[in-house]
Protein backbone atom coordinates (compact mmCIF):
# COMPACT_ATOMS: atom_id res chain seq x y z
CA UNK A 1 0.00 0.00 0.00
CA UNK A 2 2.69 2.54 0.97
CA UNK A 3 4.68 1.67 -2.34
CA UNK A 4 1.37 2.31 -4.36
CA UNK A 5 1.36 5.67 -2.71
CA UNK A 6 5.08 6.60 -3.15
CA UNK A 7 4.37 5.65 -6.92
CA UNK A 8 1.38 8.31 -6.99
CA UNK A 9 2.71 10.81 -5.37
CA UNK A 10 6.14 10.11 -7.69
CA UNK A 11 3.56 10.44 -10.47
CA UNK A 12 1.62 13.71 -9.47
CA UNK A 13 4.45 15.50 -8.75
CA UNK A 14 6.25 14.62 -12.53
CA UNK A 15 3.08 16.22 -13.56
CA UNK A 16 3.34 19.08 -11.19
CA UNK A 17 7.13 20.17 -12.87
CA UNK A 18 6.49 22.59 -15.85
CA UNK A 19 6.97 21.48 -18.97
CA UNK A 20 6.87 24.62 -20.91
CA UNK A 21 9.02 27.45 -20.94
CA UNK A 22 8.24 30.84 -22.59
CA UNK A 23 9.73 33.95 -23.09
CA UNK A 24 8.64 37.14 -24.75
CA UNK A 25 11.58 39.39 -24.32
CA UNK A 26 14.19 37.81 -25.89
CA UNK A 27 16.99 39.71 -26.74
CA UNK A 28 19.30 38.84 -30.38
CA UNK A 29 22.09 41.01 -31.52
CA UNK A 30 23.08 40.83 -34.82
CA UNK A 31 26.91 42.13 -35.88
CA UNK A 32 28.57 41.67 -39.04
CA UNK A 33 32.49 42.63 -38.41
CA UNK A 34 34.01 44.03 -42.21
CA UNK A 35 36.88 46.05 -42.79
CA UNK A 36 35.23 49.28 -43.42
CA UNK A 37 32.37 49.01 -40.83
CA UNK A 38 31.08 47.54 -37.66
CA UNK A 39 27.61 47.19 -37.52
CA UNK A 40 24.92 45.88 -35.12
CA UNK A 41 21.47 45.87 -33.94
CA UNK A 42 19.35 44.89 -31.31
CA UNK A 43 15.99 43.13 -30.91
CA UNK A 44 14.39 42.76 -27.62
CA UNK A 45 10.64 41.73 -28.09
CA UNK A 46 11.87 38.05 -29.77
CA UNK A 47 9.72 35.30 -28.39
CA UNK A 48 10.82 31.80 -27.85
CA UNK A 49 9.23 28.19 -26.01
CA UNK A 50 10.66 25.25 -25.41
CA UNK A 51 9.44 21.96 -23.77
CA UNK A 52 11.20 20.12 -21.34
CA UNK A 53 9.77 17.01 -22.29
CA UNK A 54 10.53 17.05 -25.91
CA UNK A 55 13.20 19.83 -26.62
CA UNK A 56 11.27 21.34 -29.27
CA UNK A 57 12.38 24.39 -29.12
CA UNK A 58 11.03 28.11 -31.38
CA UNK A 59 12.23 31.42 -31.57
CA UNK A 60 10.29 34.14 -33.68
CA UNK A 61 11.74 37.54 -33.95
CA UNK A 62 10.19 40.55 -36.19
CA UNK A 63 12.93 41.86 -38.48
CA UNK A 64 11.41 46.24 -38.58
CA UNK A 65 11.71 45.75 -34.06
CA UNK A 66 15.77 45.53 -34.99
CA UNK A 67 16.68 48.60 -34.06
CA UNK A 68 20.27 50.34 -35.51
CA UNK A 69 22.00 53.45 -34.12
CA UNK A 70 22.03 54.83 -37.58
CA UNK A 71 18.96 55.42 -38.77
CA UNK A 72 20.13 55.02 -42.68
CA UNK A 73 21.41 51.40 -41.90
CA UNK A 74 17.91 50.35 -40.19
CA UNK A 75 16.14 51.58 -43.83
CA UNK A 76 18.26 50.02 -46.08
CA UNK A 77 18.45 46.74 -43.68
CA UNK A 78 15.09 46.68 -43.88
CA UNK A 79 13.91 48.11 -47.40
CA UNK A 80 16.92 46.64 -49.41
CA UNK A 81 18.16 43.81 -47.84
CA UNK A 82 15.67 41.95 -45.30
CA UNK A 83 12.66 43.21 -47.95
CA UNK A 84 10.94 43.15 -44.12
CA UNK A 85 7.21 44.52 -45.45
CA UNK A 86 7.07 41.35 -47.38
CA UNK A 87 9.07 39.07 -44.80
CA UNK A 88 8.19 40.54 -41.62
CA UNK A 89 9.55 37.76 -39.68
CA UNK A 90 12.33 35.06 -39.32
CA UNK A 91 11.51 31.97 -37.25
CA UNK A 92 13.75 29.22 -35.76
CA UNK A 93 12.42 25.30 -35.30
CA UNK A 94 13.97 22.90 -34.25
CA UNK A 95 14.86 20.53 -31.60
CA UNK A 96 17.25 20.69 -28.44
CA UNK A 97 18.93 16.84 -28.61
CA UNK A 98 20.46 16.15 -25.60
CA UNK A 99 17.83 17.97 -23.26
CA UNK A 100 17.92 14.82 -20.84
CA UNK A 101 20.78 16.57 -19.33
CA UNK A 102 19.27 20.03 -18.62
CA UNK A 103 17.83 19.30 -14.82
CA UNK A 104 15.70 22.42 -14.42
CA UNK A 105 15.96 21.38 -10.70
CA UNK A 106 18.92 21.89 -10.15
CA UNK A 107 21.36 24.86 -10.57
CA UNK A 108 23.93 24.54 -12.96
CA UNK A 109 24.93 25.37 -16.38
CA UNK A 110 24.21 23.55 -19.05
CA UNK A 111 25.43 23.08 -22.40
CA UNK A 112 23.06 21.82 -24.75
CA UNK A 113 23.03 20.96 -28.49
CA UNK A 114 20.52 22.57 -30.71
CA UNK A 115 19.52 21.71 -34.41
CA UNK A 116 16.69 22.83 -36.73
CA UNK A 117 15.54 25.04 -39.04
CA UNK A 118 16.17 28.53 -39.13
CA UNK A 119 13.87 30.74 -41.80
CA UNK A 120 15.17 34.47 -42.66
CA UNK A 121 14.26 36.21 -45.82
CA UNK A 122 11.62 34.03 -47.00
CA UNK A 123 15.03 30.87 -47.20
CA UNK A 124 14.89 28.04 -44.75
CA UNK A 125 18.09 26.29 -44.03
CA UNK A 126 19.39 23.46 -41.62
CA UNK A 127 21.63 25.04 -38.99
CA UNK A 128 23.27 23.39 -35.50
CA UNK A 129 24.64 25.15 -32.81
CA UNK A 130 25.29 25.10 -28.66
CA UNK A 131 23.63 27.01 -26.35
CA UNK A 132 24.09 26.99 -22.56
CA UNK A 133 20.66 26.96 -19.96
CA UNK A 134 21.36 28.29 -16.55
CA UNK A 135 19.41 27.38 -13.66
CA UNK A 136 19.58 29.47 -10.55
CA UNK A 137 17.13 29.82 -8.21
CA UNK A 138 14.52 27.96 -10.01
CA UNK A 139 15.28 31.21 -13.04
CA UNK A 140 16.12 29.54 -16.40
CA UNK A 141 17.81 31.76 -18.86
CA UNK A 142 19.60 30.15 -21.78
CA UNK A 143 22.47 31.87 -24.27
CA UNK A 144 23.81 30.93 -27.73
CA UNK A 145 25.40 32.07 -31.11
CA UNK A 146 24.56 31.33 -34.75
CA UNK A 147 26.96 32.64 -37.74
CA UNK A 148 25.10 32.55 -40.74
CA UNK A 149 26.22 33.30 -44.52
CA UNK A 150 24.36 36.08 -46.23
CA UNK A 151 24.23 34.78 -49.06
CA UNK A 152 22.51 31.75 -48.28
CA UNK A 153 19.33 33.26 -47.03
CA UNK A 154 19.74 34.98 -50.53
CA UNK A 155 20.26 38.75 -49.33
CA UNK A 156 22.04 40.52 -51.93
CA UNK A 157 24.28 43.17 -50.63
CA UNK A 158 25.14 45.58 -54.10
CA UNK A 159 28.70 45.88 -54.72
CA UNK A 160 28.84 49.36 -53.55
CA UNK A 161 29.12 48.92 -49.91
CA UNK A 162 30.09 44.73 -49.89
CA UNK A 163 33.21 46.38 -47.67
CA UNK A 164 30.83 47.36 -45.29
CA UNK A 165 29.13 44.28 -44.65
CA UNK A 166 30.27 40.80 -43.63
CA UNK A 167 29.81 37.90 -45.59
CA UNK A 168 29.30 36.05 -42.35
CA UNK A 169 27.38 38.03 -39.69
CA UNK A 170 26.42 36.74 -36.43
CA UNK A 171 24.00 36.77 -34.23
CA UNK A 172 23.55 36.45 -30.72
CA UNK A 173 21.05 34.91 -28.46
CA UNK A 174 19.65 35.84 -24.38
CA UNK A 175 16.51 34.12 -22.78
CA UNK A 176 15.10 34.69 -19.53
CA UNK A 177 12.22 32.18 -19.64
CA UNK A 178 9.32 31.76 -17.65
CA UNK A 179 7.17 29.07 -17.29
CA UNK A 180 4.00 28.82 -19.36
CA UNK A 181 0.98 28.39 -17.19
CA UNK B 1 46.06 83.19 -60.49
CA UNK B 2 42.88 85.77 -61.00
CA UNK B 3 40.46 87.18 -58.78
CA UNK B 4 37.45 85.48 -60.26
CA UNK B 5 39.45 82.04 -60.78
CA UNK B 6 40.31 82.48 -56.75
CA UNK B 7 36.58 83.27 -55.87
CA UNK B 8 35.82 80.47 -58.42
CA UNK B 9 38.13 77.94 -56.55
CA UNK B 10 37.08 78.54 -52.89
CA UNK B 11 33.38 78.38 -53.85
CA UNK B 12 33.84 74.79 -55.54
CA UNK B 13 36.06 73.99 -52.14
CA UNK B 14 33.20 74.88 -49.99
CA UNK B 15 30.45 73.31 -52.39
CA UNK B 16 32.76 69.97 -51.91
CA UNK B 17 33.84 70.84 -48.21
CA UNK B 18 29.80 70.72 -47.52
CA UNK B 19 28.23 68.14 -49.48
CA UNK B 20 31.03 65.92 -47.87
CA UNK B 21 29.77 67.17 -44.57
CA UNK B 22 26.29 66.70 -45.25
CA UNK B 23 26.72 63.56 -46.96
CA UNK B 24 28.57 62.37 -42.99
CA UNK B 25 25.70 63.62 -41.12
CA UNK B 26 23.10 61.86 -43.09
CA UNK B 27 25.40 58.45 -42.90
CA UNK B 28 25.47 58.88 -39.35
CA UNK B 29 22.39 60.28 -37.93
CA UNK B 30 20.48 58.51 -35.48
CA UNK B 31 16.94 57.23 -35.77
CA UNK B 32 14.79 60.03 -35.46
CA UNK B 33 12.34 59.84 -32.48
CA UNK B 34 8.61 60.38 -33.47
CA UNK B 35 7.50 62.67 -31.30
CA UNK B 36 6.78 65.33 -33.72
CA UNK B 37 5.67 62.93 -36.46
CA UNK B 38 1.67 62.72 -37.15
CA UNK B 39 0.22 59.09 -36.63
CA UNK B 40 -1.40 57.41 -39.61
CA UNK B 41 -3.99 55.43 -37.24
CA UNK B 42 -5.14 56.06 -34.26
CA UNK B 43 -7.01 52.30 -32.57
CA UNK B 44 -7.48 50.73 -29.02
CA UNK B 45 -5.45 48.56 -28.25
CA UNK B 46 -7.73 45.41 -27.95
CA UNK B 47 -8.90 46.21 -31.63
CA UNK B 48 -5.34 46.22 -32.86
CA UNK B 49 -4.97 42.91 -31.81
CA UNK B 50 -8.28 41.74 -32.55
CA UNK B 51 -7.55 42.88 -36.37
CA UNK B 52 -3.73 41.07 -36.22
CA UNK B 53 -5.30 37.65 -34.85
CA UNK B 54 -8.18 37.88 -36.91
CA UNK B 55 -5.90 37.91 -40.14
CA UNK B 56 -2.51 38.74 -39.79
CA UNK B 57 -1.98 39.38 -43.26
CA UNK B 58 -4.00 41.50 -43.91
CA UNK B 59 -3.40 43.60 -40.76
CA UNK B 60 -0.13 43.84 -41.73
CA UNK B 61 -0.81 45.20 -45.15
CA UNK B 62 -2.71 48.04 -43.30
CA UNK B 63 -0.66 48.54 -40.00
CA UNK B 64 2.92 47.21 -40.73
CA UNK B 65 5.48 50.00 -40.82
CA UNK B 66 2.75 52.58 -39.91
CA UNK B 67 3.08 55.04 -37.04
CA UNK B 68 -0.11 54.29 -34.98
CA UNK B 69 -1.48 55.36 -32.06
CA UNK B 70 -2.71 53.23 -29.75
CA UNK B 71 -5.27 53.60 -26.62
CA UNK B 72 -5.44 51.17 -23.86
CA UNK B 73 -4.75 50.57 -19.90
CA UNK B 74 -1.42 49.71 -18.85
CA UNK B 75 -1.08 45.88 -17.75
CA UNK B 76 2.38 46.41 -16.83
CA UNK B 77 5.57 48.79 -17.20
CA UNK B 78 8.60 46.66 -17.89
CA UNK B 79 12.03 48.37 -17.72
CA UNK B 80 14.34 45.58 -18.93
CA UNK B 81 16.73 47.27 -22.10
CA UNK B 82 14.39 50.03 -22.09
CA UNK B 83 11.18 50.85 -21.07
CA UNK B 84 8.23 48.93 -22.78
CA UNK B 85 4.46 49.62 -21.54
CA UNK B 86 2.15 46.25 -22.07
CA UNK B 87 -1.31 47.70 -23.07
CA UNK B 88 -4.34 44.72 -21.77
CA UNK B 89 -6.78 43.54 -24.92
CA UNK B 90 -9.24 41.06 -24.64
CA UNK B 91 -7.02 38.25 -24.73
CA UNK B 92 -5.17 37.94 -21.07
CA UNK B 93 -2.15 35.96 -23.26
CA UNK B 94 -1.61 38.50 -25.96
CA UNK B 95 -1.07 42.43 -25.49
CA UNK B 96 0.19 45.56 -27.64
CA UNK B 97 4.04 46.15 -26.02
CA UNK B 98 5.10 49.54 -26.93
CA UNK B 99 8.73 50.00 -26.38
CA UNK B 100 9.70 53.20 -25.48
CA UNK B 101 12.32 55.29 -27.38
CA UNK B 102 15.65 55.65 -25.69
CA UNK B 103 15.07 59.03 -24.37
CA UNK B 104 12.73 57.92 -21.73
CA UNK B 105 14.61 56.51 -18.70
CA UNK B 106 11.62 56.40 -16.31
CA UNK B 107 7.59 57.83 -16.13
CA UNK B 108 4.90 58.02 -14.23
CA UNK B 109 2.53 55.36 -15.20
CA UNK B 110 1.93 52.39 -14.13
CA UNK B 111 -0.32 49.71 -14.20
CA UNK B 112 -4.10 50.29 -14.54
CA UNK B 113 -3.79 54.10 -16.12
CA UNK B 114 -5.01 54.79 -19.69
CA UNK B 115 -2.50 55.90 -21.84
CA UNK B 116 -2.31 56.82 -25.45
CA UNK B 117 1.00 55.75 -27.37
CA UNK B 118 2.60 56.55 -30.77
CA UNK B 119 4.83 54.23 -32.11
CA UNK B 120 6.11 52.17 -35.17
CA UNK B 121 4.19 48.85 -35.91
CA UNK B 122 6.50 45.96 -36.52
CA UNK B 123 4.25 43.31 -36.54
CA UNK B 124 2.85 40.31 -34.60
CA UNK B 125 4.09 37.76 -32.57
CA UNK B 126 2.10 36.69 -29.66
CA UNK B 127 1.36 40.60 -29.17
CA UNK B 128 1.74 43.44 -31.61
CA UNK B 129 4.88 45.25 -31.15
CA UNK B 130 5.38 48.95 -31.45
CA UNK B 131 8.72 50.25 -31.63
CA UNK B 132 10.16 53.52 -31.11
CA UNK B 133 7.33 54.69 -29.12
CA UNK B 134 6.19 57.79 -27.62
CA UNK B 135 3.96 58.95 -24.65
CA UNK B 136 1.20 61.01 -26.24
CA UNK B 137 -0.81 61.19 -22.90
Amino acid sequence: MKSVLFILILIASHNLQAQKYFTRTGNIVFSSHAPMEEIEAVNNKATSIFDVQTGAIEWAVLIKAFEFKKALMQTHFNENYMESSKMPKATFKGKIENISTLNLEKDGDYQVNVSGKLTIHGVTREVQTTATFTVKDKQVSAVSELRVLVADYKIEIPKLVRDNIAKEVQINIIAQYEVLS
Amino acid sequence: MSRNKTILLLSIGIIICGGIFYGYQMYNAPVATLKNVKSDITIQASDLLKLYKENESTANTAYLDKIIAVTGEIDKVESQDGISIYLKTEDPLSQVICQLDNSYTQIDYSSGDNITIKGLCTGYLMDVILVNSTIIN
